[in-house]
């Protein structure tokens, strides 16, 4: 999964700087790369002490 | 009178593009100030031959994602498209990164936050990466609270654009390649990244 994370975030920089331009879908993009990092953190930072919030 | 208004109207304009000026190097600089840490963090990496665990590698997604607030920035000042919103919405983006990134930084703090536990990896300064990437989180938010109440006053106009930046923007690259490699190595075939990585998965 991080090496998914880690080509959509060097394919978003690629593009970003051929094209000149950060557009809308590039943006969409950094949006979906910020969920992935998110669920990686989730997934590895599930804790099984009984905290009582 | 009109003497008066004149002079006012050029002490605006040379505080305006003060300001202008001001919020394209505060882009640059805070852009160059994360290419340090992840630089840095390749120090440890492969200088001091300390693995980064998860925790640590999901704390550099967040950087490089905070990082494209002030590329946005750089690009559209570039291209003379920056507009305040333009500014707002870049540091927007910083901000959100930084947060979520300052919460994987506190969870780490929180597994050696234990007395006696010797932590994860070497202290700078004694002090932890895993802490010192807390600090930098925190000054990303702060930075991108005062870029984005300053919006107006620090928009780029557009003709600041120097090979500073292009230098900065190339710097950024290298490291992302880099991290690109380095996990490719680091992870090899699995789907997650051992809790405690001692050795390049892909090699053996």
């Amino acid at each position: 999964m991080d090496i998914i994370i880690m080509l959509i975030i060097t394919l978003m920089f690629l593009k970003v700087i051929i094209k000149g331009k950060f557009d809308k879908r590039d943006f969409m993009l950094w949006i979906l790369t910020f969920v992935l990092v998110v669920v990686l953190f989730k997934l590895h930072a599930t804790s099984n002490l009984n905290l009582n919030l | 009178m009109e003497k008066t208004v004149s002079a006012t109207n050029a002490t605006h304009a040379t505080s305006s593009t003060l300001g202008a000026t001001l919020g394209f190097w505060a882009a640059n600089i805070f852009l160059f100030a994360y290419n340090f840490v992840l630089a840095g963090g390749f120090f440890f990496q492969f200088a001091l031959n300390e693995f980064p665990c998860p925790l640590c590698m999901i704390q550099r997604y967040f950087m490089m994602l905070a990082c494209f607030g002030p590329l946005y920035v750089i690009i559209n000042t570039k291209r003379g498209t920056i507009t305040t919103q333009k500014m707002i919405r870049g540091y927007g983006m910083s901000l959100l990164a930084a947060l979520v990134g300052s919460t994987a930084s506190i969870r780490q703090i929180l597994l050696h936050i234990k007395p006696g536990d010797p932590g994860y990896g070497s202290a700078v300064f004694g002090i932890h990466t895993y802490t010192w990437a807390l600090v930098s989180f925190v000054v990303v938010m702060v930075f991108s609270a005062i870029m984005m109440i300053f919006a107006k006053e620090l928009t780029p106009k557009g003709t600041e654009y120097n090979a500073v930046a292009t230098i900065n923007v190339w710097l950024f690259a290298i490291l992302i390649v880099a991290n690109l490699i380095a996990i490719i190595a680091l992870e090899g075939f699995n789907f997650l990244l051992p809790s405690d990585p001692t050795k390049y998965m892909l090699f053996h």
